[in-house]
């Protein structure tokens, strides 16, 4: 109404003006604007912080000497991180290489060829293997893959390229699977159709056809794997052996850039702490590299995916498919036959690992080891619960408004395509794309130093940094699911456009908000790099806010890198940890099973509040009649 | 906008909430001793920080791991009220206090054929990969923030360690891979070796022409073992000691102390304060 009285009086007074400007609806949607601003605001906070802290390394050790040098000797001054550059490249290639080869064929297992009872449980179950946490992979892979290894090689230590690229690889299967898996949901199928209807076999159809159809979703994918790779911490520090040497061999004890930071960012000071403070600062320059890869190759998506679709079915496909059936034929046969081996083998390593971590924890969950008093010199999980879950608390308290608003002003109030929104939308996926590792390094820079050490407020303010982005993306995706004719009827009844939010647009994406929170849960359980130097990392009941503590993962690593006689207690927390993960998954697949089913009822909560809304109204009216 | 209203509430109520948590928790902190620093003292200090506790119901005493570098570092900042380094402190600012002698263990998996290892040997091997005896043919040794790596390589004269041998960050990780292959040797405090059977003690001797001493206290005690390295805790010379963590210092050196340092594997020492 405001706006309205401001257009038609030109002639307002400057307070006037000034009274119509800050109306509800305006500040409101400054606030949304700020909510949304906010990515840009922590992703440059990240930089700058990041390079401030590091320029006193460059400077001292010399920029050159610091990129090639080739000794990582910080006791005699010597800081090169040339090797570990090199590492990270390895590795990463490897097993992208490798990760993306298992994924894509497990997406393409999934949506063409996966039974149909089977979809759903075997959906989830890539998902679980995304929810485990790199410390359990780690130790899976320190406890099982390690042993195997020396065996067969002969070697006398397993560590290395090899045993790493091994667990690396299952590790960012299901982020790489899971894109690819909506890549290829969303080829229109028509042309799936299409080419059955040319004389082509399903197998043809799946392999040429739908997969080069949805070959820029799958690069997505593949350069968001890249990223994980490069940033992956915890699980590569406890595999790879920890000697700075350059990538000669597979079996050979060596240091990536993220494996040092985590081996040596604890137990540093001076020079050497930040030396490796500018380790991070190159790796979030590889990393910011990626992230714009991946934003150039997301923004042509639509068009790409169409000139290759079409040239292929008019160049070759039509001229070779008749003559050459058979041939041609055999080797996606092949192919379907490599997608179940494939489909299969992720089955089992996700079994196996699971089956592990139960097999070995679950003997030494007791009542003493999950509740009893915690001491220095006898750790019981009791803490981890308490860290644990304030964190979850206090994260969630911040990052919820601040995301359900972004993503608010990302659907509601932006304009499509707009400047603005685009930046906006760059920076929270850059966020998204940044590994815990150097979170957790500007967490110990900012917050920490800003609370005076190591604490829960500083843990939680780390992690509302990591969460905001999937709180963001999920609730945008739901907002904008929302139909529009439910904001129109909205506006027809009179509802100004805070009220149709909160009112009508918000209760709708529920379900998205909801599994968001879920997500984030999942994430600050599982999380340890970014927790270990924020939150801290000592064995005792955290007595407030202000005090340190160590969540669940951050105990296991502690439990596991410690010197103490407590092997039994990390079993038991990796066994912990497991199982809220699994919790946690069956959680979602309910809660997605209970909106479904309200969405297909009539008589959901979401149609109730609009009677109610619209009863309301109505009342209203007539009240204001009479 | 009610809803609204209520949401705005709510995140006040919560903002609320966190602050007074917060300043509660900050008025109970003057009874909290914090320590932190070389994960090789760690497990000592637990042990007599939770013997602290038991008798001083009001006092919380946190132990931190880290390194000797942190607990340097730390205490240089006033960040702690005591470091721990497992190596002489000279740095600038803080004093050390040294409340135990800790004997470093070189270790072979238990049915290992290797008994003695002179120094000769040992710094052959770690320098430049040649085998002791023909029986141990690889080491493993920490990561470079180790105070145990920097005491051993001290001791050993080791300048620098072969290319490609595992770096671990801890004492676990080392004992692990010893006990894992018979062709393996490493370095751990002498504490570790109580209870373990999956690894033994080497014995050891600076000149070829010495007998060689096996790692024990005993041994350590009277000097004739050299492998050895100080337990310091350190603290912020300008800030000195407050009443209650000197009152747990005098703990450390009481006989109730000495009886828990001796416990685990150390030497119990005079106390330099006096």
């Amino acid at each position: 109404m405001a706006e309205i009285a401001t257009k038609e009086n030109k002639k307002l007074s400057f307070k006037e003006y000034i009274a119509a400007a800050f109306t509800k609806e305006n500040i409101a949607k400054v606030i949304f604007v700020a909510f949304a601003a906010f990515s840009i605001l922590a992703v440059f906070a990240i930089i700058l912080f990041l390079l401030a802290e590091s320029i006193p390394a460059f400077r001292d050790i010399g920029f050159f000497k610091f990129l090639f040098g080739d000794v990582w000797n910080p006791d005699k001054g010597s800081y090169g991180i040339l090797p570990m550059i090199l590492t990270s490249l390895v590795l990463t290639v490897l097993s992208v290489a490798i990760g993306s080869v298992l994924a894509v064929f497990t997406a393409i297992f999934i949506v063409y060829y996966c039974p149909k009872k089977l979809k759903k449980i075997y959906t989830q179950m890539v998902n679980l293997l995304a929810g485990i946490p790199s410390i359990v992979y780690a130790y899976f892979g320190f406890e099982m893959i390690k042993p195997i290894i020396e065996d067969l090689s002969g070697e006398t230590f397993g560590y290395g390229i090899l045993l790493s690229t091994i667990i690396l690889s299952i590790m960012i299967l299901p982020t790489i699977a899971s894109i690819t898996k909506n890549s290829l949901e969303s080829v229109p199928a028509q042309y799936y159709e299409g080419s059955l209807a040319l004389g082509n076999t399903k197998n043809q159809t799946v392999f040429k056809v739908m997969v080069p159809a949805a070959k820029n979703g799958i690069l997505a994918a593949i350069i968001l794997g890249i990223g994980r790779a490069v940033g992956e911490t915890m699980a590569v520090q406890f595999l790879l052996g920890g000697s700075v040497v350059y990538p000669t061999d597979f079996i050979i004890s060596i240091s990536s850039l993220t494996s040092k930071i985590a081996q040596e960012f604890g137990e540093s000071s001076g020079l050497h702490r930040q030396a490796l403070i500018a380790i991070g600062f190159v790796l979030l320059v590889i990393i910011l590299v990626i992230n714009l890869a991946l934003w150039f190759v997301k923004r042509n998506n639509a068009v790409a995916g169409n000139s290759v679709f079409t040239r292929k079915i008019k160049s070759s496909d039509i001229e070779h498919t008749a003559p050459n059936y058979k041939r041609t034929g055999t080797l996606q046969d092949a192919l379907r036959i490599i997608s179940y081996v494939i489909a299969v083998l992720v089955a089992v390593a996700l079994l196996s690992i699971v089956l592990y971590v139960l097999v070995i924890g679950l003997p030494e969950i007791s009542a003493d080891s999950l509740f009893g008093k915690s001491t220095n010199s006898h750790p019981t999980l009791a803490p981890a619960f308490v860290t644990t879950g304030s964190i979850i608390l206090i994260s969630l308290v911040i990052a919820l408004p601040l995301g359900i608003g972004a993503a608010i002003y990302l659907n509601e109030y932006s304009k499509r395509g707009s400047k603005l929104v685009n930046t906006i939308r760059l920076f929270i996926d850059t966020l998204a794309g940044v590994p815990s590792i150097l979170f957790g390094l500007f967490g110990y820079i900012f917050f920490a130093k800003m609370f005076g050490g190591a604490c829960i407020l500083a843990g939680s303010f780390t992690i509302v940094l990591m969460i905001l982005p999937t709180i963001i993306r999920s609730t945008e995706q739901s907002l904008s699911e929302v139909p529009d004719s439910m904001r129109e009827a909205s506006y027809a009844l009179g509802a100004g456009k805070i009220r149709t939010i909160f009112m009508v647009v918000l209760p709708q994406a529920l379900p998205g908000i909801i599994t968001a929170i879920i997500l984030s849960i999942g994430r600050i359980v599982g999380e340890s790099a970014a927790l270990i130097y924020t939150a801290g990392s000592n064995f005792l009941m955290p007595t407030g806010v202000l005090d340190s503590g160590s969540t669940f993962a951050v105990f296991m690593f502690q439990l596991q890198s410690e010197g103490l006689d407590t092997k039994y207690l990390a079993h038991a927390a990796s066994a912990v940890l497991i199982i809220i993960v699994l919790i946690l998954n069956i959680l979602i697949m309910v809660l997605e099973n209970y909106f479904n089913n309200k969405a297909a009822n009539k008589k959901g909560p979401v149609a109730k509040l609009i009677c109610k809304l619209t009863k309301k109204e109505v009342k209203e009216v007539t009240d204001a009649e009479n | 906008m009610k809803k609204f209203g209520k949401v705005v509430a709510i995140a006040a109520a919560c903002a609320a909430l966190a602050g007074s948590v917060a300043a509660f928790s900050a008025c109970g902190s003057t009874k909290t001793i914090t320590i932190a620093g070389s994960t090789s003292v760690q497990p000592l200090m637990g042990k007599l920080a939770d013997a602290y506790m038991e008798l001083h119901g009001d006092v919380t005493i946190k132990v931190d791991g880290g390194g000797s570098g942190v607990g340097i570092s730390k205490a240089q900042d006033g960040t702690v009220d005591l470091g721990m380094a497992s190596k002489e402190v000279t740095d600038a600012g803080v004093t050390p206090i040294k409340i135990a002698t800790d004997g470093i263990a070189l270790i072979v998996s238990a049915d290992s054929a290797l008994e003695e290892v002179s120094k000769q040997e040992v710094f052959d091997l770690y320098a430049n990969h040649t085998p002791i005896q023909d029986i141990v043919t690889d080491a493993v040794s920490r990561d470079t923030s180790s105070g145990t790596r920097e005491a051993f390589m001290d001791l050993i004269e080791l300048e620098a360690i072969y290319k490609g041998q595992p770096e671990l960050t801890s004492q676990d990780a080392v004992i692990e891979n010893v006990a894992a292959s018979d062709k393996v040797i490493g370095y751990c405090s002498l504490e570790a070796l109580a209870g373990n059977t999956e690894i033994k003690g080497v014995k050891y001797k600076e000149n070829d022409t010495d007998t060689a001493v096996a790692p024990t206290t005993d041994n350590v005690s009277s000097g004739a073992y050299t492998l050895a390295r100080p337990f310091n805790i350190i603290y912020n010379t300008e800030n000195g000691l407050s009443d209650i963590v000197n009152d747990f210092i005098d703990f450390i050196f009481s006989e109730e102390g000495a009886e828990i340092i001796k416990a685990n594997g150390q030497v119990v020492v005079a106390d330099s304060r006096k």
